[in-house]
């Protein structure tokens, strides 16, 4: 048998073939050889590692998450403020809403985040109140 | 939980919502990716450093872990309390700081857990001041030579191996010999003898109606306003085991850095050990010797470079460390305990053998050493301990050759008997710690030959009677010998003709 591939290696392979423009079929060559290698528990954090390299190269892939939906020039503003924060040159953001949040937004970038719903701060105070 | 009034909440909220406008920078974020055994496993966090604390968010707050395993790809933290609520996907921050807990005077007093959680059921503890749990050892351009005495108050240390601030001494015996009465007696006699040093008793895996007596005890001898007690307990997680030695340490230090002198106590660092092999296990570290991890030796090596005496820059301050390791049948020669005996600057060895003869401290005066600690000694003890050490080694040997019974002359005689009567001086009760004059009256009667005549069962009495007859006759000169110089011939002249006087009872 082949050398078991590391996680870095397999995902380092799906990022260049995403910049490349062919990640369709580094999508189905990966699948084959998770299910070869009985690996298949590991895509999700492959993914995630190469969403991680990716960002490294300065593609950004996020999702922005907020109880309502976001007016579009709060969207831009978030875009403009992603760019600058993780000085890459191309951000592509998914809006999702969900009202277990509460309120206020968060982004999730590969490895970042900047989370302020209320949901999180609630979380915060219960363990500081917990520990008082 | 605590039931927060309304209004409070609400201006929490009201906080919180405010803060939600103002956006702030990215978060470096993980997730879990496994747990359990108290070991979570983290994906991403690419810039965690070793020891740093991590913050995972779970539905019932926030716990927090320390980083120990950096891997490739992922990272093994060791959770600072239970694993319930963890749980894989959720979400893991970067604290910002290297594990700390609180310290300083406010400290006193108090019984705490390995992150300064009161344990005692008194109020919170606030300090001003907080220390790093892994601090570096001071250089070597900090450090003066250990010249100080540290008075453990057992006549045997004190004489035959004695401390000094600043100084590494290990406690080392089998279960059950008397070790931990050995450091207790110690702390107590930092209040009788008034020294002002600082103990910090750290109870490493210790059940908790142990540590609770030795609490209660601490009281009700006085000492425990100066003395702090960082506790764990069997059922604490490994992690927290791992921490209270380190702890303690932080807390001791703020005293060593602010002039102060300190003593800690490690009971015992076997269980540290133990705790480090079990949450290396944990985190699939490679197993050596005895399946401890290859790095056993830096575990308690770098946890006592931390004790050390500070040069006059620095405040001339000090941190006395009494590690004390469990041995198995009294094998000094395993791995955990020839790691700290190299790591010391001497060992007392207690003996189950001496100890079941009643002989207690059982200590033996063969196997123990203090390396640096005769340039600290009490001049006054000093000066009548000389012949000591020499007089009860020689005393063994001749004693095993005196059990075949052949006639021996007389000088050999003489040398068992001295040995015998040494050997029942240096028989101390726990609780008991001896002032330095109590010390040297006694030890001179026996080896300047002013209780020949004793018989050797009956030294305790003779000492008893000898100490009251002196402390009642001339507490002027005691209390000139207590100052701790070397005793003048009008002293030693004192103490022999009160000691005459005394022997006629107690005669063989
Ligand atoms: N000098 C002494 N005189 C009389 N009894 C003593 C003396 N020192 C210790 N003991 C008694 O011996 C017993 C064991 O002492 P201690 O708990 O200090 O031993 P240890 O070595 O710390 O034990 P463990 O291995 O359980 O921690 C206790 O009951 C204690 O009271
Ligand atoms: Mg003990």
């Amino acid at each position: 048998m082949a050398k078991r591939l590391s996680r870095r290696i397999l995902a380092a392979h799906l990022a260049a073939a995403v910049e490349d423009g062919d990640a369709k079929k580094a999508v189905k060559q990966l699948a084959a050889h998770l299910i070869e290698t009985r690996r298949i528990k590991e895509a999700d954090l492959i993914v995630r590692d190469a969403e991680q390299q990716l960002a490294d190269r300065g593609v950004v892939v996020g999702t922005v998450v907020s109880a309502f939906d976001l007016s579009s020039a709060m969207q831009s503003a978030l875009q403009t403020m992603v760019k600058k924060e993780t000085g890459s040159r191309q951000v592509t953001l998914v809006y999702r809403s969900d009202p277990s949040v509460l309120g206020g937004f968060a982004i999730h970038l590969p490895g970042k985040q900047l989370d302020r719903t209320i949901q999180t701060h609630l979380t915060t105070l219960k363990t500081r109140f917990k520990k008082a | 939980m605590t039931t927060l009034s309304i209004t409070e909440l609400s201006k929490e909220l009201r906080h919180a919502i405010e803060q939600l406008e103002t956006t702030g920078s990215l978060d470096e974020v993980g997730i879990v990716m496994r747990v359990g055994d108290g070991v979570a496993w983290i994906h991403g966090l690419h810039s965690a450093g070793y020891s740093e604390v991590l913050q995972i968010e779970t539905d019932d707050g926030i716990v927090e872990a320390f980083a120990l395993n950096l891997l490739e790809d992922e990272i093994g933290a060791v959770l600072l309390g239970r694993d319930m609520g963890v749980k894989a996907g959720q979400t893991v921050r970067l604290k910002g700081t290297v594990l700390d807990v609180p310290v300083g005077p406010e400290l006193l007093g108090r019984v705490v857990d390995p992150l300064g959680r009161p344990l005692d059921g008194g109020p919170a503890i606030k300090t001003k001041q907080r220390g790093i749990v892994e601090r570096e050892a001071i250089g070597v351009m900090g450090r003066k030579s250990v010249h100080e005495p540290l008075m453990t108050g057992i006549a045997s240390i004190d004489a035959m191996f004695p401390i000094g601030r600043g100084q590494r001494e290990l406690i080392i015996g089998d279960r059950q010999t008397g070790k931990t009465a050995l450091a207790i007696d110690t702390m107590i006699n930092q209040a009788k003898q008034k020294t002002g040093v600082i103990n910090v008793y750290v109870a490493v895996g210790q059940k908790l109606s142990k540590i609770a007596r030795l609490v209660e005890r601490l009281k009700q001898e006085g000492v425990m306003e100066q003395t702090i007690v960082v506790a764990t307990s069997p059922s604490d997680p490994a992690s927290l085991l791992y921490l209270a030695p380190y702890s303690g340490t932080a807390m001791g230090e703020y005293f060593r850095d602010n002039s102060q002198h300190a003593l800690m106590i490690y009971d015992d660092l076997t269980k540290h050990a133990v705790a480090y092999r079990q949450m290396s296990l944990l985190l699939r570290r490679p197993p050596g010797r005895e399946a401890y991890p290859g790095d056993v030796f830096y575990l308690h090596s770098r946890l006592l470079e931390r004790s050390a005496k500070l040069s006059d820059d620095l405040g001339a301050g000090s941190l006395t460390a009494l590690p004390i390791i469990e041995t198995q049948a009294g094998d000094i020669s395993a791995y955990i305990p020839t790691n700290v005996i190299s790591i010391t600057d001497g060992q007392i060895f207690l003996e189950t053998d001496l100890f079941y003869q009643g002989i207690r401290p059982a200590i033996s005066a063969g196997l123990s050493v203090s390396r640096v600690g005769g340039a600290a000694q009490t001049g006054a003890v000093k000066a009548v301990s000389g012949s000591l050490k020499l007089g009860l080694s020689q005393f063994r040997e001749l004693a095993s050759f005196a059990q075949f019974g052949s006639d021996l002359d007389a000088s050999t005689k003489q040398q068992i008997e001295l040995g015998q009567r040494l050997t029942e001086l240096l028989k101390q009760p726990q609780y008991q710690p001896m002032s330095i004059w109590q010390q040297v009256a006694s030890i001179a009667a026996v080896t300047r030959g002013y209780f020949d005549e004793v018989a050797p069962s009956k030294v305790k009495d003779a000492q008893a009677a000898l100490l009251t007859k002196l402390w009642a006759d001339h507490k002027k000169d005691m209390q000139e010998l207590e100052k701790g110089g070397k005793p003048t011939d009008e002293l030693y002249a004192v103490i022999e003709k009160t000691a005459r006087s005394v022997v006629k009872g107690f005669a063989g």
